[in-house]
């Protein structure tokens, strides 16, 4: 399965599965769309998010976990921080690979009823779109209903007591910022003439997670976003977090590190000092992270990773060119790329490597200590 | 394939008519080109005598660029009994995609697609259209979010000459609708309602 998981051409291998006694946080991206794999320990997987591979048509995670050879029953809990393309395109093939008893972590907003007829409705007027991702996984909770968890603040979703693995938390979103979103978006969504472009604000929905091993661990940020509504955003979650003596070294920097996804709070009262940080590219509409962002960043990380990219395909565009020269046509091509960090439990050795497409920005001090060349 | 007629066959409204319902032979080359999914493919099978009539399932091709080239080959080898057809689409893709803005200045819409047959692509196609590229009856439906479908190809006239169809001129073909969402009648309405009440039960009760 060589070369599978990012280049075409390429021989990178991920190597073998993480030991017993380590964790691991495996962040994918390829310009679009966002994946993360999470082992606690002991050879147990989460999946958060998903992504289709380009190279293969499948999602990401699956090709990942087949080139170390393990098996999709190794998958213990599938999760899904909120309900955007980039984030779960292959969630569902995700979750029917991992078998019967994967436990699902969803956004608790889908207690909402009104939410729900927006879903319901929009699968039954829409048939094979957008929302058919949603509704393969809506039929699998039909069978499984006992699997399903809601994740939320303070949630313990994963915990292997007996193991003592690491644990994964939900740290948002809060209730305030369900009636929030409810009272702002949803009602308006229910007349009949708007489209989904009203709902594209459910970043302020985003599941929040947190991987934890004692004082270490993950601050993974899904989509979250600064939010001007009180009781909403990353400034509640930096006055509600309770895992006082945590202070993560890796942080999945939230929304492509997007200027509504920094806070401050996070990086002075969560993070430890100068983290690995890690961006997923976005490459649609607009262009995440811009440089301003990754400057501020940089200098507050010991190195920044941007992963995934995209390239021009030439000979589609020539060929849009040549049939209908009126169309303006710009084609970006997705690039897979993957960041992980493995870390033993017991003590504090750890590795951090990078495979396909991505840049990494040392800060000059880690730099200089490891003796990295720029 | 007593009756000799592929409705359908395409997407587009696209009919053949076979003049000889009892041409036994070119039915079952018909279904075997159909079944292989290429003449090349259905010629070696004619040829071996395993045709398609052996076969209990029939093909079923899943996009428009198989069956175009399906077509196109058919075309080209047996175009002297096709009728009622004046002209087919070779298409070179076809992309799904939203409407993202409106600029009503410039009488342009911009949209983000994906190919429906290449993976590849990180859903991102970005589009520029001219309003007046959609049709009339389209127009109602462009706003922010709509869904569009762009079909992109090239377009084969098809000259009645003599009695015998040959293949004519080919002229592009780029083309863009916006798709219309089902109206749900009263029994569906009804059925979401009772499933919202379902899940909304079932949801309520999780910790």
């Amino acid at each position: 399965m060589s070369g599978v998981l990012f280049l075409q051409d390429s021989n990178e291998q991920v190597g073998r599965p993480p030991d017993s006694d380590e964790y691991e946080v495996s962040v994918f991206g390829k310009g679009y769309g966002e994946s993360i794999v999470v082992s606690c320990g002991h050879e147990d997987y989460i999946i958060i998010d998903s992504f289709i591979n380009p190279i293969t048509g499948r999602p990401i995670a699956l090709d990942y976990l087949d080139c170390m050879g393990m098996t999709y029953t190794r998958i213990k809990q599938v999760i899904i921080t909120h309900w955007h393309d980039d984030h779960i395109r292959g969630i569902s093939e995700i979750i029917k690979a991992a078998g019967e008893d994967v436990g699902i972590a969803i956004n608790p907003i889908i207690r909402d009823k009104t939410f729900l007829k927006f879903l319901l409705k929009g699968t039954m007027e829409c048939g094979d779109n957008g929302l058919s991702e949603f509704k393969q996984v809506w039929e699998y909770i039909d069978g499984h209903k006992d699997n399903v968890t809601l994740a939320k603040r303070d949630n313990r979703i994963f915990a292997d007591e007996e193991n003592g693995s690491a644990e994964l938390f939900g740290l948002a979103p809060q209730d305030e910022e369900l009636f929030n979103y409810i009272n702002t978006h949803i009602t308006s969504y229910l007349s009949d003439t708007v489209t989904s472009q009203y709902y594209k604000n459910d970043n302020e929905l985003s599941l929040v997670l947190l991987l934890k091993k004692g004082k270490n661990g993950a601050l993974l940020g899904g989509d979250l976003q600064n939010s001007n509504n009180s009781g909403c955003g990353w400034d509640e979650l930096v006055k509600h977090y309770t895992h006082k003596a945590t202070h993560p070294s890796v942080f999945k920097v939230p929304h492509h590190g997007s200027v509504t996804g920094f806070n401050e709070g996070v990086w002075t009262q969560i993070l430890s000092k100068s983290p690995f940080s890690v961006i997923t590219a976005f490459n649609k509409n607009k262009k995440l992270p811009e440089d301003d962002e990754l400057e501020k960043i940089k200098a507050l990380s010991q190195c920044v990773y941007v992963v995934g990219g995209v390239k021009n395909d030439n000979d589609l565009e020539r060929n849009v060119r040549n049939i209908a020269p009126q169309i303006k046509i710009n084609t970006l091509k997705a690039v897979n790329g993957m960041v992980r960090y493995r870390k033993r439990m017991d003590n504090d050795s750890f590795t951090i490597e990078k495979f396909g497409q991505v840049k990494a920005y040392y800060n000059r001090e880690y730099e200089q200590s490891m003796g990295i060349q720029a | 394939m007593k009756n000799d007629t592929i409705t359908g066959f395409l997407d587009n409204d696209i009919s053949f008519s076979l003049p000889d319902e009892n041409d036994e032979h070119l039915s079952e080359v018909i279904k075997t080109v159909l079944y292989t999914g290429s003449f090349d493919d259905a010629a070696e099978l004619l040829e071996s005598g395993d045709t398609a009539n052996e076969k209990e399932t029939m093909p079923s091709l899943t996009n428009n660029k198989e069956k175009a080239k399906c077509i196109n080959d058919f075309m080209r080898f047996f175009s002297k009994n096709v009728i009622n057809v004046d002209s087919y689409y070779d298409f070179v893709d076809e992309y799904y995609g939203v409407v993202e803005s409106i600029d009503n200045n410039s009488n342009e819409f911009c949209a983000l697609f994906k190919s429906a047959h290449d993976t590849s692509y990180a859903e991102n196609i970005v589009a520029t259209f001219k309003i007046d590229d959609i049709q009339e009856s389209d127009k109602e439906l462009l706003c922010e979010g709509a869904q569009v479908v762009w079909l992109l190809g090239k377009e084969r006239k098809i000259n009645n000459v003599k009695g015998i169809y040959k293949l004519g001129g080919i002229t592009n073909f780029s083309k863009i609708q916006l798709r219309r969402t089902r109206v749900l009648n009263k029994n569906q309405r009804k059925r979401v309602e009772e499933q919202v009440d379902e899940w909304g039960s079932f949801f309520a009760g999780l910790e």
